[in-house]
């Protein structure tokens, strides 16, 4: 029963959504609204989950002296320091805004700044034509970028024309190409899941 | 505390966070647990006032809706996780989800899927059109992982969608280091010209 019912769940709450699309009768398309509606009531009932473990693990950093536990002492203040606020004022009142504006969205935006040096870095290292394949990326990686930096055009008026065309033709038609791929494998992995054959998610493995 | 404090604050909080492109030290460390735990609560507390407060107040209280309780219910099931011998009564919110996720996907995922194939379909009037459909057929080729590409057409298709995935990684690669660059100049444009008035 422990590991019967949830594959029951997955299989009818998945097979009534599809039931609901496909098929008219029975009210079903309202239940899939309801549904939809259940879903994110469920979620918003477990919000705590993400606080919780987060806690758990560094509260345990801190029990056991882990590596650089003191951080976690920041993550954890941070986070019960910082809660009370959001909670009394709304995450529009005086104190989150600022906290917001001056505080996690400059770390938020450097953090994910960082990534375009780390990604520059990368391109210097790999752009190397060893191959055929690696030259095709590396050409067209680099009309992409003339062509999008004004210094593309200063050199010649066509990188733009050029980019563009890069962008709307091959890179649309390979995009295109990759999301059927995707979609195959969204099918195949849902059709898994319901019929209960992919259960990596039980914890339990496959 | 004033604006002007709040970007100085801004500003030497992104220098911490950057100087981990020297290497990993204390100050990029504090940094990265201060927004962990900062984004975790605003993250909490956004969810409780935008979705918890209306469906209690408004759904199910003013509303009358009172069939809700039985999803807050099953959705407080994730906790039992915490409760020794329960723990199996956890796998069932998360089990309505998996299964109406695969089945949403199942249901609605083709209308947009459909509409890429017959989308590729163009006439072949045009050299672009030739090549878009050409590239289209081949990189899809590329992923036909249960036939043998060991010769004939296969083979040729599998290469040229290989070619043809290139072209499409490197300007996805372009398209992405120009627009971090752009993320960086915001960067700085902030410390060297909001903060600190450097530069106009």
């Amino acid at each position: 029963m422990q590991k019967e019912l949830p594959l029951i769940i997955v299989f009818v709450s998945g097979l009534v959504v599809m039931l609901a699309k496909f098929f008219n009768f029975w009210n079903l398309p309202a239940l899939v609204t309801t549904l939809d509606k259940w879903s994110i009531v469920m979620s918003t009932f477990a919000m705590l989950m993400g606080m919780i473990e987060l806690s758990r693990l560094h509260v345990n950093n801190i029990r056991r002296r882990r590596v650089n536990w003191t951080y976690s002492i920041v993550t954890l203040l941070a986070i019960y320091l910082y809660l009370p606020f959001v909670l009394a004022q709304t995450p529009d009142g005086p104190t989150p805004k600022w906290m917001v504006a001056n505080v996690s969205q400059p770390i938020g935006s450097a953090i994910y700044a960082i990534l375009g040096f780390y990604i520059v870095s990368a391109a210097y290292r790999s752009f190397k034509a060893r191959n055929l394949e690696a030259a095709i990326l590396m050409i067209a990686a680099v009309l992409i970028m003339l062509g999008q930096a004004p210094i593309g055009e200063t050199i010649w008026s066509g990188f733009p024309k050029v980019s563009d065309w890069i962008l709307t033709v091959p890179n649309s038609a390979g995009m295109r190409g990759i999301n059927i791929g995707a979609y195959i494998g969204i099918f195949a992995t849902s059709i898994r899941v319901l019929l209960g054959l992919e259960r990596s998610w039980t914890g339990s493995g496959s | 505390m004033s604006a002007q404090t709040g970007l100085y604050i801004g500003a030497l909080l992104t220098i911490m966070a950057w100087s981990f492109l020297y290497k990993e030290n204390p100050f990029f460390r504090f940094t990265e647990h201060l927004y962990i735990g900062l984004v975790t609560a605003y993250g909490v507390g956004y969810t409780y006032h935008n979705n918890l407060v209306p469906i209690v107040t408004k759904d199910i209280v003013q509303k009358g809706g009172y069939s809700l309780i039985i999803p807050a219910v099953v959705g407080l099931l994730i906790y039992a996780r915490y409760v020794r011998g329960w723990v199996w009564l956890s796998r069932i919110p998360m089990a309505f989800w998996i299964g109406y996720g695969a089945g949403y996907s199942l249901a609605f995922t083709p209308a947009v899927f459909m509409k890429q194939i017959f989308d590729s379909f163009i006439r072949l009037n045009t050299i672009n059109n030739i090549i878009y459909f050409l590239v289209v057929v081949t990189a899809v080729m590329f992923f036909i992982f249960t036939v043998k590409k060991e010769s004939g057409p296969m083979k040729w298709g599998h290469y040229a969608g290989r070619y043809g995935l290139m072209i499409a990684f490197g300007s996805a690669f372009g398209s992405i280091t120009m627009a971090y660059l752009s993320l960086i100049i915001g960067r700085l444009g902030y410390i060297l010209r909001d903060a600190l008035h450097l530069i106009k």
